[in-house]
């Protein structure tokens, strides 16, 4: 992911901070986790000393004392563990979870992403990105545990022989900053290998999305071969990532080996010596081979917080990524607001865009208003201009320009704006779910709204009515059905000013004929009140709205009513076909 | 106008489809992997080696201490000493580096074997049909390809390592404890159905929390998937919060599963350390038992509890293990589980026609598999999709070779369907669809499900009014399924020029340019166009269009319909109108009514019927 503009610290931050917020919770489940690796450590040293002083010189007495201690070292490691672990995973599992809700928050914020990013590559951000993020939760109570450990194994060394401890405590620092020294190596690789992984996620997601156009054409078998690319550059990057990763579990292999060979060397030595007993060697020993768990987890240490600062800084990234959209007004809702509609064909920076779109004259070319409180139908000769508008408008490129009741759009707060004006997509989008989920989101439907959008039949066809199950994407609806429903979702919301681009081109015309009456129906029952300015090149649709504004190729808008622009060729020829 | 169904009261997960991809059997899943491993049996042969080796050289530390404090209890001097560290420092060093090795080995077997099932998933999911693919959700397959399968590679590469280094140590330790005294073998041998029961109380609990895992798994991601591709109806409608609240239960229904899981597992470890425990303390007695009898000496009995302390480790591997083949096997079966889905054995080719009776040059395309195409056919009793009414009842349609049959009706009518059925797209419940292919001893029927991809498109095409641009190069999008001998430039900037794309040569990086997901936008006018194109390229004996020039609205819809115009020029076609004026040129008119053909015939013809045609024409002529 080239052009990075957080600074390279901010993914550490983001960890330090989980770490900070769960403070209290993380030390607790440390301490519990440090009585399990207490209690490992000292299992052996018990072993040892129940055979030195109770079967070296039989005595049941204790010996059952002595299995007793044991059983209670047992006991303490088990419930450390267990408690200890536990914790800290609720907290790992709320984190995962906060971290993906902050994505997926951002990801839908009304104010947009400046850089937009395939669905597939934030859909990787919330679920491998926030595991591997909030893992630093892991690290840390294991690593406090870990090195709570090796104090234990330290103390029973250095109480049992003062030079032998000492020179453990020296040996395994020195090891564990050799390990540092090789990390940078493995942050790149890993990372590079998590960014192929999310390039083959996007990647899957885009060729499913597109999986019809491709049966269409018999080119599924080169889309997998697409694939192929991205998942075999996964593959190798993750084999890639197994040299670094593998030198490092070796690196750390030898470390815990050295300093059990140099205990084992000096221990033998003193023995030799006689200042040591062969029954406390096999403490010793048993204890320090302990040593190499709590080392590899401090090695691991390195890893994972390398792994989870990569993925750390992919988050912050994209959290952090700039706004599109920055309007801040908030105008009072107000279903039968006038609007003005605008374009120019060349993009108008946001910031200007207050001045440009207040022009001097209301009727100059390149705008056309809608009456507050009526049903404006807009024709244009230029046969691309609903869906230039409508691209353009979505994309918020500046090209395509509103303004509600004198409020300019792009001035409004994004998220107060879904109550100002309603202008869906041409191009709907259907959720995994029922009908009535797509179309009302759970709301009520008025059954009015169903008429006006030609979709009782519809509905009435389904086995389960309303409750028909869409696939994601409505890849089970024929694009009639589709704009229909869309129609009806538009319909159904709360009275809000719309605007429809080009609602009915993939319906028959005597559906379109129906939908016109219906669309009357429905606004006579709602009292007429709310402004709807409708793009459309449909005889049925221009002859049923109170208002039509005619767009001529050159010059200002025209209104009339349809009967009466029917006597001018050019319009004839917009609603001809 | 029939009231629509009132809605029932909407429970917590309103809103998901009830059908769900399936999940395969584990026998099944595991008869899938094993060929992608298999490929690679060299590398595995290797990489067990490396790992066996690697075991053997970690066993040798303990045993140089336990041979050291043999020596030291027999009084030897310093010279056992330094045998026993040199010995531990090269067994050390040498388990190291197999380590390393056997590390990166595992990753060359593990990542592309698992990539390869990856593969062959993503290819099965490619070729599911509407209404299969969709019906748990394309996030529900995003998730298996991407997190079901990164799951199955971690497990394949951690899995047989583990395996194989475990289990060499367990066969160095057992009879070496034997042989210090056999009570002592049979003591430590108790651990054996001590890990047994810890097993069966566990894998039974875990597999439907894990199971239950993964599904939340699915569904969270399909949620926010589904929520990213349809941002803008979200924005325009204000049910962004709403949607993102649907996510947040998702993920947090995913977040407790996680929690119950791991709960269980924990439990597990408790049992597993109450084994330990267990055998430890019986070892202890039976060791004070034999050595206050005088039957074994207090070294073999230190030597014992030192190897049993050792295998603490590997043992809980091992048993951990289970829980790692249990997690993945669940992610290797839904992961297999899509191939499972009934796939048609395209292995037809179509016959050639040979030079005899070839379409005259120029016209119908110029590979003889197309000059071999003599019609399509589709017969369809009748059809309906999972959980919806029939669609199509009693549908007889035949194209022959360069004829322009035009379907229109009322919307809702079944065109869509039949235009998929024709187009070899969709199969039919009851009923088939065949191409009519010229072959030496006359004109054959071939079934459309049963001939090979590439032959199929170079008889039929369909471009429907959804289009899609994947992300990558114009060029890439214009050319996929082009057939390698027509993808040279020239050929390109005809077809684009044939479809009104001029616009392309005009970008600055021309057919370079990236588009699609995160690349520069296309307007549907632009996409529609390329799709065309594309068509014009592949260069099919029939073409169908359904509804391939509405998306565009009334907008541009002129400029698309000379593109259609161009894609249809010297071949059959099916084309599915809402705009009569694409019907009324054609050889033919059908017209569809709740999923039957009523009427066919000319333009002229079904005018004077005064028929349903009748009743669309003057509704669209709006006069």
């Amino acid at each position: 992911m080239a052009g990075m503009s957080s600074s390279p610290s901010s993914g550490a931050d983001l960890l330090r901070r989980i770490l900070r917020q769960h403070r209290t919770t993380l030390v607790f489940s440390a301490l519990l986790l440090s009585c399990w690796t207490a209690g490992e450590a000292l299992v052996p040293g018990v072993v040892g000393a129940t055979i030195d002083t109770a079967i070296a010189t039989p005595d049941a007495g204790r010996l059952a004392l002595w299995l007793g201690a044991l059983v209670l070292t047992f006991v303490m490691l088990s419930y450390g563990y267990r408690f200890g672990a536990r914790i800290s995973n609720v907290v790992v599992q709320k984190e995962t979870h906060r971290l993906r809700t902050l994505v997926a928050d951002r990801a839908l914020d009304a104010r947009g992403t400046i850089t937009p990013r395939p669905a597939g590559e934030v859909a990787a951000l919330a679920s491998s990105d926030a595991d591997v993020a909030a893992g630093v939760v892991r690290q840390f109570v294991f690593g406090v545990s870990a090195a709570l450990g090796l104090l234990v194994c330290a103390g029973y060394l250095l109480l049992t022989q003062l030079w032998l401890g000492l020179l453990v405590l020296a040996l395994v620092p020195l090891g564990l900053l050799a390990l540092r020294l090789l990390t940078p190596t493995l942050t790149r690789r890993t990372g590079e290998h998590q960014e192929q992984v999310a390039a083959a996620s996007a990647s899957v997601a885009d060729l499913l999305h597109g999986a019809p156009v491709l049966r269409g054409i018999g080119a599924e078998a080169e889309a997998a071969r697409w694939f192929a690319l991205r998942s075999q550059a996964a593959a190798s990057a993750a084999i890639r990532a197994a040299g670094p990763a593998g030198r490092l579990d070796a690196f750390s292999t030898v470390v815990s080996g050295l300093v059990l060979a140099a205990v084992a060397g000096v221990g033998g030595w003193l023995v030799v010596e006689g200042r040591l007993s062969p029954g406390d060697l096999i403490g010793i020993l048993g204890v320090t081979a302990f040593l190499a768990t709590p080392i590899s987890t401090l090695t691991a240490l390195a890893e994972g917080w390398a792994r989870s600062r990569a993925s750390a800084q992919r988050l912050e990234t994209f959290l952090r990524e700039e706004p599109a959209r920055r309007g801040t007004e908030r105008p009072t809702p107000d279903p039968a607001a006038p609007l003005r509609l605008g374009w120019s064909p060349v993009a108008v920076a946001a910031d200007e865009r207050g001045a440009t779109a207040a022009p001097a004259s209301p009727d100059a070319p390149g705008t056309v208003r809608a009456a507050g409180g009526r049903f404006t139908a807009i024709v244009c000769a230029d046969a691309g201009l609903p869906s230039r508008w409508d691209e353009s408008f979505h994309a918020a490129d500046g090209r395509a320009t509103v303004s509600v009741a004198g409020a300019v759009w792009d001035a409004v707060d994004p998220t107060h704006a879904p109550a100002i004006l309603q202008a869906s997509p041409h191009t709907p989008h259907f959720f995994l779910g029922t009908v009535h989920h797509n179309v009302s989101h759970g709301e009520d439907v008025d059954p009015s709204v169903w008429d006006a959008a030609g979709s009782s039949e519809l509905i009435a066809g389904w086995e389960q009515g309303q409750r028909h199950g869409l696939d994601e994407g409505g890849g089970n609806l024929s694009g009639g059905q589709r704009q229909r429903l869309a129609l009806a979702r538009a319909l159904a919301s709360p009275p809000v000013p719309r605007i429809l681009v080009d609602p009915t081109t993939a319906v028959d015309s005597v559906t379109q004929a129906r939908i016109a009456e219906g669309l009357l129906a429905w606004r006579r029952g709602r009292g007429c009140g709310d402004t709807l300015a409708l793009f459309t090149s449909s005889p049925a649709l221009a002859g049923a709205a109170d208002d039509v504004a005619f767009v001529p190729h050159h010059g200002a808008t025209i209104y009339g009513r349809h009967h009466d622009l029917m006597q001018r060729d050019d319009y004839r020829e917009a609603v001809g076909r | 106008m029939s009231a629509p169904h009132a809605p029932a009261p909407l429970e917590e997960n309103s809103g998901e489809s009830p059908q769900a991809l399936p999940v395969a059997s584990y026998r099944a899943a595991w008869r899938l992997l094993v060929p992608h491993l298999g490929r690679r049996r060299g590398g595995l042969v290797l990489a067990v080696a490396v790992s066996l080796c690697a075991s053997a050289c970690a066993v040798v530390p303990s045993l140089a201490i336990g041979a050291l404090v043999d020596a030291l209890a027999a009084r030897g001097g310093m010279p056992a000493v330094w045998w026993a560290v040199a010995a531990m420092v090269l067994g050390l060093l040498l388990a190291a580096l197999f380590g390393w090795w056997g590390r990166v080995l595992w990753a060359r077997v593990a990542e592309p074997a698992v990539a390869g099932l990856r593969e062959e998933v993503v290819d099965a999911a490619l070729g599911l049909e509407a209404g299969h693919s969709g019906a748990g959700g394309r996030g529900d397959l995003v998730a298996r390809v991407s997190d079901d399968a990164r799951l199955v590679a971690g497990a394949v590469a951690e899995l047989l390592p583990t395996v194989v280094g475990a289990a060499s140590l367990l066969v160095v330790s057992l009879p070496t404890l034997f042989t210090l005294h056999w009570a002592l073998g049979l003591v430590v041998l108790v651990a054996v159905p001590l890990y047994a029961g810890s097993l069966r109380w566990y894998l039974p609990r875990s597999e439907p929390l894990y199971e239950r895992e993964r599904e939340r798994l699915g569904r969270r991601t399909g949620r926010l998937v589904g929520a990213l591709q349809g941002q803008a109806a979200l924005r325009s409608h204000g049910w962004g919060e709403r949607e993102r609240s649907r996510i947040e239960r998702a993920s947090e229904q995913s977040r407790d599963a996680g929690i119950d899981v791991f709960r269980m597992l924990t439990g597990f470890f408790a049992r597993n350390n109450r084994a330990e425990c267990v055998v430890m303390v019986l070892l202890l007695v039976v060791g004070f038992l034999l050595v206050s009898s005088g039957w074994a000496s207090v070294g073999a009995v230190t030597a014992a509890a030192l190897l049993f302390h050792r295998l603490f480790d590997p043992l809980s591997a091992l048993v951990v293990l289970f829980d790692v083949v249990q997690e993945a096997g669940i992610a290797l079966r839904r992961l297999a589980g899509v191939l499972t889905l009934p796939r048609p054995a395209r292995s037809v080719r179509l016959p050639s026609a040979g030079r005899r009776g070839a379409a005259p040059l120029g016209a119908g395309g110029d590979t003889p598999e197309a000059d071999g195409v003599r019609g399509l056919r589709a017969s369809v009793t009748s059809h309906r999709y999972p959980g919806g009414g029939e669609v199509l009842t009693g549908v007889e349609l035949c194209l022959v070779a360069g004829e322009r049959v035009a379907l229109v009706g009322s919307t809702g009518a079944g065109k869509s369907t039949l235009a998929g059925i024709v187009a070899g797209t969709l199969t039919p419940t009851e009923g088939n669809a065949a191409v009519m292919a010229q072959t030496e001893s006359g004109v054959l029927d071939v079934p459309m499900g049963e001939l090979e991809t590439p032959g199929l498109r170079r008889a039929v095409c369909l471009v429907e009014q959804r289009t899609h641009i994947f992300a990558g190069s114009l060029r890439q999008n214009l050319l996929l399924g082009v057939p390698a001998a027509r993808r040279d430039d020239d050929e390109c900037s005809r077809a684009l020029q044939s479809a009104g794309a001029a616009w392309v040569a005009e970008l600055p990086e021309g057919l370079e340019t990236t588009v699609g997901e995160g690349g520069r936008g296309l307007s549907a006018v632009q996409e529609q166009q390329l799709a065309l194109a594309r068509v014009m390229l592949i260069d099919p004996a029939f073409v169908v269009l359904d509804e391939a020039t509405a998306e565009a609205g009334s907008a541009g819809a002129r400029a698309l319909d000379r593109a259609a115009e161009e894609a249809v020029r010297g071949r059959g076609a099916l084309v599915v109108a809402h705009r009569l004026s694409q019907a009324r040129d054609a050889d033919r008119i059908a017209v569809m009514e709740q999923g039957r053909i009523v009427e066919q015939g000319t333009h002229d013809e079904l005018l004077a019927l005064r028929g349903s045609y009748a009743k669309l024409w003057e509704a669209w002529a709006g006069r």
